[in-house]
């Protein structure tokens, strides 16, 4: 049964990534090709998700999205581990004081409702790719630190800390040589799950029209714009949200099953 | 006594935190607030004029006192689009947001527990396996794309439902709900999938305690076990995560209010950041992680009378 | 010799993993008489609990059990859920290893002791309460009215202990199993529950199946005692002739491991090696390469149980040979 979610969750991104990475270098219809004759044609051989408002391939537009959501999930999944790990390792290694003040920190920015942070941070520095990641980023920091701190709380008290104490190896050797490579795996599963927030957050900001800006594509953006011509043409709105569950959902059953696997050890 | 003095205390920290950091966080927005408003060819006696009126000549901590002043008594200044008090504004959509939320909020918990007690009891049988399969999906279904596709289906396909438009409870309290139902259950989804999990593990981790073994002894079915020990041990956990259920709550809102051109405080917060009505914003947001904050120490009061063990600790 | 009132005969408990199938309780016979205590002594892992289980029906789900429990004529096995949770608090009570944990945290202690009455027995909520108070007050609570209304936590582990004992006794049952009711308790606090234990004996004729891995203990409490190993058998008798002429090497070494004053000096004794896993499937007998007095033929067939005294049985081909009981 556990094995089960990471296969699942491997074979859902194997494939989006693949899409992500053809769509790099093909698409079946340049991506902003328009063609008014054809435009809000349903499904078909020709379009496989038929053509949006401008007579744009949707499939194209929804395979170079893949770009931007893998693109900003991973950048800001990555400045969430790297500060967030910084952050809770101190925390967690050092104590006292500084850690109750970090942790109070950290617990309130958890109580935040994500996109309330998103929005206000947006609202301050404005729009755009670079503010979404970042805010995005900051937003996932406080999961990661939790994560790294119980796990460094757990591990300093172990045997091969305190001979590496005695052999004399200062706090930060300890703290990054020694047990950094020893607590990788619950830090990875936080990544997974993060991506899969870190998604969803973009798709969210960008159906605001918040976000991702053109001329980078969006699927969020692309829900937004589909919205209007709903009862045209439907099928322009069930395509990017398709790919948004897919993702998402890949990250999340790989999560939880590595995440199973870590509570059978 | 004691015990609460400390939690209210601990909840004016708080809030008063909120409120610093909300203030401190717009006076560091890049470019001059009074040239973005009166524009480049300003001259000199308008701009004096409005710093003046927006306090920018006095030192950054009396400015804080002044604007705190004025979230306490309903004054923040005028928005700088719609020209009328900040506190006008959201209180008049405050009460869309807040049935809103409050509908979600009965769907998540009468949907969501009673489906994480059906998949603990059967775990690893067809019902549970089925409950757990869709609750992955609800959990990973962005909601604003629910909205629109319940929008489609109920509102344009099947007619059941008006695409927009809100009707007050004032109004018509019946018509009222059913104008925020579509919404409401865009909202609840992925929450509810977040509920029927960390049910079904709470359940699951009580059903193993010996407590369990002797109430089985005594004769009780699965049933009366299940709902007469087991259930109120399971739910005092998931009281704590209802804290961060309202959060997410009203984070839904605000994108969902979108979709449905609801006119509730999230819609109007877009609007404000769109227009860069910093004011309004700032007052909202202020507002809204107020609003988090009590929801949170009613929360934990809730949580101590409910628990014994923590009462007479 | 009082009427028989369960006879387990040939009790099987197995439990399957990846197409196979391992015995944890291996064809376990033996009778508990009205008023009677069993003790089913043995180390962790012998079957004991798993047998307790089965009488009351509160194995786990994946347990596969065979033989017979019979009831008063009735056999328990053959009888679906509902007619076995009819059985559960009226007929059969178990109490618990662990008194910290076996009572809901959130009820009031009078109140699960109530809950039994109100399932099993034809009483109103006010009635039922009465009861309650008369059973806190037999076993020996003193203030009751107050220490009704109180929680779990509020109580220490020997009061708590009593609470689960109140449960147990509340509709008077035929049988009380008693899984180391005492072994989480301090010394002191474990003779008064014990004798408690009697006393209950004594004035209701509840029989009482006293499952412990301390000899010592079912010294104190039990007539007829059952020695199991690695799911087996091994030994059988009512209490005086086990002591004064234990048959099994096991048994044997059991006693020797119980301090006693007249031991003071000497090193505490204990049993070379461990107890077999589940998942040993050897043939022979289980106590082969722990046994001082092992044989060759020891290692590939398993002895029969054998009468050596009235009532005294036995599995050892060591004492099979010693007695000039062998094969023919």
């Amino acid at each position: 049964m556990k094995k089960t979610n990471i296969t699942i969750g491997a074979v859902i991104l194997i494939f989006l990534l693949a899409m992500m990475t053809v769509s790099i270098f093909y698409t079946p219809y340049p991506v902003t090709q328009m063609n008014i004759k054809e435009r809000f044609s349903p499904p078909s051989l020709k379009h496989f998700f038929g053509t949006d408002n401008f007579g744009r391939d949707i499939l194209s537009r929804v395979m170079s999205g893949s770009q931007t959501a893998f693109f900003v999930g991973a950048l800001a999944v990555f400045i969430g581990l790297v500060f967030g790990v910084l952050i809770g390792a101190l925390s967690g290694y050092i104590g006292g004081i500084f850690d109750e003040i970090t942790m109070r920190i950290m617990d309130a920015m958890l109580a935040f409702p994500g996109i309330l942070f998103a929005l206000m941070f947006v609202a301050i520095f404005g729009v755009g790719i670079k503010n979404t990641i970042t805010a995005i980023g900051i937003m996932s920091i406080p999961s990661f630190a939790r994560v790294t701190r119980s796990s460094y709380l757990q591990h300093k008290e172990f045997e091969y800390v305190k001979s590496a104490k005695a052999k004399g190896a200062s706090p930060l050797r300890i703290i990054f040589f020694h047990i950094l490579p020893n607590v990788t795996s619950p830090i990875i599963v936080s990544s997974t799950l993060g991506f899969a927030r870190a998604v969803l957050s973009e798709a969210g900001l960008s159906y605001l029209g918040l976000g991702v800006q053109p001329p980078y594509p969006s699927w969020g953006r692309m829900l937004n714009e589909s919205q209007v011509f709903i009862s045209i043409a439907p099928w322009y709105a069930i395509a990017p949200g398709i790919f948004i569950t897919l993702l998402v959902l890949g990250f999340n059953f790989l999560g939880d099953g590595l995440q199973d696997l870590e509570s059978l050890k | 006594m004691y015990f609460y003095l400390k939690k209210g205390f601990s909840m004016l920290i708080t809030i008063i935190a909120v409120t610093v950091i909300t203030f401190v966080s717009f006076q560091i927005i890049p470019g001059d607030p009074v040239l973005s408003r009166l524009g480049v060819d300003a001259d000199q006696a308008q701009i004096d004029a409005l710093k003046e009126e927006l306090n920018l000549n006095k030192p950054l901590a009396t400015r804080y006192f002044i604007w705190l002043k004025g979230v306490f008594t309903g004054d923040m200044g005028q928005s700088f689009r719609y020209s009328v008090p900040v506190s006008d504004l959201i209180l008049n959509r405050i009460s869309v947001t807040f049935i809103l939320a409050l509908i979600s909020l009965l769907l998540i918990i009468f949907i969501g527990v009673p489906l994480g007690i059906i998949s603990a009891r059967y775990n690893n049988r067809i019902p549970g396996l089925f409950i757990s399969f869709i609750s992955q999906i609800g959990m990973a279904v962005p909601s604003f794309w629910t909205g629109i596709l319940l929008m489609f289906l109920f509102g344009i396909v099947l007619k059941w439902f008006a695409v927009s438009g809100y009707v007050s409870w004032s109004e018509n309290p019946l018509l009222c709900i059913k104008s925020l139902t579509l919404p409401a259950v865009s909202i609840a989804i992925p929450n509810i999938a977040t509920v029927i999990r960390y049910m079904k593990n709470m359940v699951l981790d009580e059903m193993k305690k010996e407590y369990v073994k002797t109430a089985y002894s005594k004769g009780l079915s699965t049933s009366q076990v299940l709902s007469k020990h087991i259930l109120k041990n399971a739910i005092i956990p998931v009281i704590t995560i209802l804290g961060m259920i309202s959060a997410t709550i009203l984070g839904g809102s605000i994108i969902i209010e979108q979709v449905f051109s609801l006119p509730g405080i999230g819609r109007l917060l877009i609007n404000a950041i769109t227009t860069r009505d910093l004011p309004l914003v700032q007052g909202i947001i202020v507002y809204i992680s107020v609003m988090i904050v009590i929801i949170n120490f009613i929360i934990d009061i809730f949580y101590t009378i409910i628990d014994p063990r923590i009462r007479f600790n | 010799m009082n009427e028989k009132l369960f006879e387990i005969k040939d009790l099987s408990i197995s439990f399957r993993k990846k197409e196979e199938q391992f015995f944890a309780v291996k064809s376990v016979d033996f009778d508990i008489h009205k008023g009677e205590i069993v003790g089913l002594v043995g180390e962790s892992g012998c079957g004991k609990t798993l047998t307790g289980l089965s009488i009351i029906g509160l194995t786990p789900s994946d347990a596969i059990i065979s033989g017979q429990i019979n009831f008063k004529g009735m056999n328990l096995l053959s009888k679906n859920k509902e007619e076995r949770r009819s059985t559960r608090g009226k007929n059969i009570s178990m109490i618990f290893q662990e008194p910290m944990t076996s009572l809901n945290p959130l009820m009031k202690v009078g109140d699960q002791i109530r809950e039994t009455l109100l399932i099993n027995m034809r009483m109103d909520k006010f009635q039922a309460k009465q009861k309650v108070y008369e059973i806190m007050k037999s076993v020996g609570f003193a203030d009751v009215y107050s220490l009704y209304k109180k929680y779990p936590h509020e109580l220490s582990g020997g009061m708590r202990q009593r609470v689960v004992i109140c449960i147990a006794i509340a509709c008077n049952p035929d049988l009380i199993i008693a899984d180391e009711p005492t072994t989480a308790l301090d010394v002191t606090v474990q003779a008064q529950i014990l004798d408690l234990l009697k006393k209950i004996n004594q004035q209701t004729t509840s029989s009482i199946l006293f499952i412990s891995h301390d000899f010592g203990v079912i010294k104190e409490m039990c007539s007829q005692v059952i020695v199991m190993y690695a799911g087996h058998i091994v030994e059988k008798s009512c209490i005086g002739r086990i002591f004064s002429n234990p048959l099994h090497p096991y048994t044997q070494a059991l006693l020797k491991c119980i301090p006693a004053p007249e031991k003071k000096g000497n090193p505490l004794f204990s049993i070379k090696g461990k107890v077999p896993s589940i998942y040993d499937n050897s043939e022979g007998c289980p106590f082969f390469n722990r046994c001082s007095f092992a044989l060759e033929k020891c290692r590939k067939e398993l002895p029969k149980l054998r009468e050596y005294e009235p009532e005294h049985l036995t599995r050892c081909f060591y004492t099979e040979e010693k007695n000039g009981k062998t094969d023919s």
